[in-house]
Order: C-alpha cells, then structure tokens, then sequence
C-alpha cells in the first residue's frame, strides 16, 4: 500500500521524539537556548547601556519577557527551516534521499509532511521552556500570552514551511555537502526585526521585511506584550496576512518543488 | 616544509570545492551576529554609541575566531574526518592527523578574513561612527595571535577527545556564548560585574582579549598590561603543547591499539 501524508507525519512525529529522547544534549540546548539568546543581548546591553533604554526605544514595558519570547519566535523558525532543508541534505548523506524521491508521494507534499511534526514539537519546546521566565514576570497573564504566541508561531510556521521546501528543494540541485541555505534563516531573523525594530535596518532590507512571516510572529510577540483594542485590530491584520503568505508560500513551494523533483530524477541523485 | 605543503592545498582545494558552502557560512555567521550587535546597541545611549564601536567589533570578531575554531576544526573532525573513516587512511600514509586538522587554520583563517569586513561595516553602520582599527597595531596582533593559537588549541583538544568519545555539540555552542559573556571576550574585564571579573580572568581567553582592546583602543587591561601579555603567551603555548601531547598520545598509541570511534557524532 502506498504510504500517505498521515504515514510520513506519523513517522517523522516518532523520529522526533526518539531523537530528542536518544539525545538529550540537544533536548537541553532546546531549553536553555532561549535564556542564552536574551543572556547574550541583554548581558552586553547591561554592561554598555540600560533596559530601561531599550524598552522605550522598542515601546514595551518588559525587556526580558519580551526578549523571551523573541527568543521563542527566533529558535522556532531556525528549527523549521533547518529540519525541512535539512531533510534533503540528511537522507543525502545516509543514501536514502533517491528512495524517499522514489516513493508514490509527490516530493512537495513529502516535504512539508516531514516538516509539519517539527513546526509543532520545537516551538512547544521552546514555549514550555520559557514559561517559568512568563509565570514569574507576568503571572497567569503572562502564561496567556505565552499561549497566544505560541498560536502566532504555529500559524507563522505555515508560511515558513512553504519557505523551507523552496529552500529544501534547492539543495536537490546544489550538490554540495553542508546545508549550503541555512543563511536563509539567520537572513530572516535579520530583517525580522527580532530584537530590534525593523526601522533600524537600511531601507532595502525593511523593504524585504514586509515579505517576511517571521516579521509579522514578532510584530505580534510585540502587541501581545501591549494589549489593547488598538493592539487587538492589529492583532487581526498580522493574522491575516500570515493567513495570506500561508497560501501564497505553499502554493509556490509546491509549483517549484514539482519542477525541481522532475529535475533531479532525470539527472539523478546522489 | 614538504609535509605542510600538501595540507594546505587540500584545504585550500576542498575550500574551493565547497565554495557555496563556505559563502553561504560567511553570510550565516554575519547574519547571527548582526541580529545579536543590533539588539544588543539599542541599550546604548546615543551619546555613547561611538565610544562602543570598537570594543563590540573586536569581541565579536575574537568570538568568530573562537567559534570558527571549534566548529571547523572539532566539528569538521567529528562530521566528516571522523565519520568517513580517514583518520586511518591519513596514517596510513604517514600523515599525521594533528596536521590535517591543523590545517583547518587556512580555512579557519579565510573564513574570518571574510566576515571581518561585513563586521567592521555593520558595527560603523549601528554606532553611526568609523572608528580606527588600531592605535598600537603590534599589541592588537599579538593579542590576535594568541587568541588564535587559544583557539586552535581548544578546536584540537576537542578534537583529540572525539577520536575517544563523543562530544555533545549543543553544549558546545553554549560555552562558546558563555565565554563570549563572562569571558571577558564581548566586554572589557573591567566593565563586567565583580564576581564575573574573577571568572573572566580565569578565561584563558580573556588575557588576549585584553591586549587586544589595548592595541586596538588604547584601553588599558584590568590586569597590568606586562601581566595580561605574560599571561596570554604562556596560555596559548601551554594550550597548544596539550593539544599536541594529546595526539601524540593518542596517534602513537591509542588509536593504534583500539582504534578510531566508529561513528563520529556531535
């Protein structure tokens, strides 16, 4: 029987988590990698200047919480975009990649179905992680807005899955043996405004920020850590335009993609 | 002489080759420390911006020489001189293996050549002011030098200890940003909280830093400076003479007797 999209979820959900059961080094770098992120900024920014600084210049009232939940924003994204690209690159390297190619499933919906376990199980890592920082700055609200974020990333990650296939489909074509596109997430993370706004940046690149999901997950890590009517209708527009990137993405990535497969199985694969 | 030659040429080559890589790395690395740089000068005041141009440059420019030397030299051991099973083809053809991963330092040194410019761009760019690279140059490149030889030290211990055992290479990562904050890498020594100072000191790295920030701005190290140059010398010597004791412990004998690991994970 041909394997389905639920088959390939399924198995990957399990590669995910006998991955993070086998390797608890990584487990613990999930966790702590958010406080390292806010320890770096915040720990230079300490030293040469001061939060209260920052916070009026970002227009938020709590400069560690917000870098929290940044940080979530920030290690979700890398965690999609590497696990996707890096999907390819991985099954190259065990000589598996020509068999997935080869299975009934088309390589667009195989991608984003490896890819769809991962956009779930990092971002609750990385929320779970973050929420004793939440209960003790915010309290319950805080856990509230730990939770509203957390369904921004998911509904952020949609966009940035159709990305990643994009980007996993060039590495069937660049045969070289490192992940020759993980700049593609740092890249987005630099014209996402994470730690900064996007004002700060040279015009061209705030240019490329509008066209950016993770830009609009921060702008709403940022409203939610301001909650007001006037946040709650700008809340609605960045849901919206995730929403549209949502489709506009995964609609490239799967006419691309198609194109890209039938390439690499009339030239080969190694 | 004759034995160097070929080592760097494969590195040289294999650089080449993977040429997408190696600018797709120069771009990641600028990127991650761009993100952090620009966050991390929104808590300067503007007034001061241009007094913390260059102490933010260089330490980030250490960090990238500590962190590309761990990663390039340890990393690339473990992925790929280790996993392809070329420790014992090296010996077979008396090659020592500490001299291949030495040799990562072509790679190592290229690599940083690149990112320095986007860094010393990007950090001008956020203070709004151009600083000069140095004002005692020879003390800037000797506390570089030193840095550089902690650094390649440390990727060959790393290395050394993966020929044994494996080595957790998310926690890797997290002491290179560990040393980069208390480590007296990111900020002056003198600037860091007291109890920090004392762990910065215990930093190897620290020592060189310092004599880099006295090269490069003039800044006088927390320690005396004779001290601090002393200090980062003898570091870096006694760093490289462990490195080298170890592989030859453990190409003469261990390796020899039990063999390489099988797999190589990180």
């Amino acid at each position: 029987m041909p394997a389905k999209v639920v088959d390939i979820v399924r198995a990957e959900f399990f590669a995910n988590l006998y991955w993070m059961k086998n390797n608890k080094g990584l487990l613990v770098a999930m966790v702590v990698w958010p406080y390292l992120m806010v320890a770096l900024v915040m720990g230079l920014g300490y030293v040469f200047g001061s939060p209260e600084i920052y916070a009026e210049r970002m227009g938020i009232s709590n400069p560690a919480l917000f870098m929290l939940s940044a940080s979530v924003v920030a290690m979700s994204s890398v965690t999609i975009i590497d696990t996707v690209a890096g999907y390819t690159l991985y099954n190259r390297w065990l000589g598996t990649l020509n068999y997935i190619l080869l299975t009934p499933i088309r390589t667009p919906r195989l991608l984003i179905a490896a890819g769809l376990p991962t956009a779930l199980f990092g971002p609750a890592i990385t929320v779970t992680s973050v929420m004793p920082a939440a209960i003790y700055f915010q309290g319950v609200s805080g856990l509230l807005n730990l939770g509203a974020i957390y369904f921004m990333i998911i509904l952020g990650m949609i966009p940035l899955l159709g990305i990643s296939v994009i980007a996993a489909s060039l590495l069937l074509i660049v045969k070289e043996e490192s992940n020759i596109v993980n700049s593609l997430v740092p890249f987005l993370l630099l014209v996402s405004g994470v730690f900064y706004p996007v004002g700060v940046l040279p015009h061209a690149l705030q240019l490329v920020a509008r066209a950016v999901p993770v830009k609009y997950v921060v702008d709403a890590a940022k409203l939610l850590s301001a909650l007001s009517t006037t946040s709650g209708a700008a809340l609605f527009t960045v849901l919206y335009i995730l929403a549209f990137m949502g489709v506009a993405y995964n609609l490239a990535a799967f006419l691309l993609v198609g194109k890209v497969d039938a390439k690499a199985k009339a030239r080969g694969v190694d | 002489m004759s034995r160097l030659r070929p080592i760097v040429y494969l590195h040289l080559l294999r650089t080449w080759r993977y040429k997408y890589s190696f600018i797709n790395s120069t771009f990641n690395i600028t990127f991650w420390i761009a993100i952090f740089i620009l966050g991390a000068l929104l808590f300067v005041p503007e007034e001061e911006l241009a007094t913390t141009g260059p102490y933010v440059f260089w330490g980030v420019t250490l960090w990238n020489i500590i962190s590309t030397s761990v990663w390039y030299i340890a990393g690339w051991s473990i992925w790929f001189f280790v996993s392809l099973g070329l420790v014992e083809d090296h010996m077979l053809h008396n090659t020592r293996t500490l001299y291949v991963l030495a040799g990562r330092l072509v790679t190592i040194a290229t690599q940083v050549a690149m990112v320095t410019p986007f860094m010393y761009l990007l950090v001008s760019y956020a203070t709004g002011a151009r600083f000069p690279l140095a004002v005692k140059p020879l003390f800037l490149l000797y506390g570089l030098a030193t840095a550089t030889v902690m650094a390649v030290s440390y990727g060959l211990i790393l290395s050394a200890i993966s020929l044994r055992t494996g080595v957790p290479g998310p926690l890797l990562d997290i002491t290179n940003f560990l040393i980069f904050i208390v480590g007296g890498v990111a900020v002056p020594v003198a600037m860091l909280p007291g109890p920090l100072r004392s762990v910065a000191v215990a930093i190897p790295y620290s020592h060189a830093a310092e004599v880099m920030r006295y090269g490069a701005a003039g800044l006088e190290p927390y320690l005396p400076l004779t001290v601090e140059v002393a200090v980062s010398g003898i570091v870096a010597a006694a760093m490289a003479a462990v490195a080298y004791i170890l592989f030859a412990y453990l190409e003469n004998k261990y390796i020899r007797i039990h063999g390489v690991r099988g797999v190589g994970r990180m």
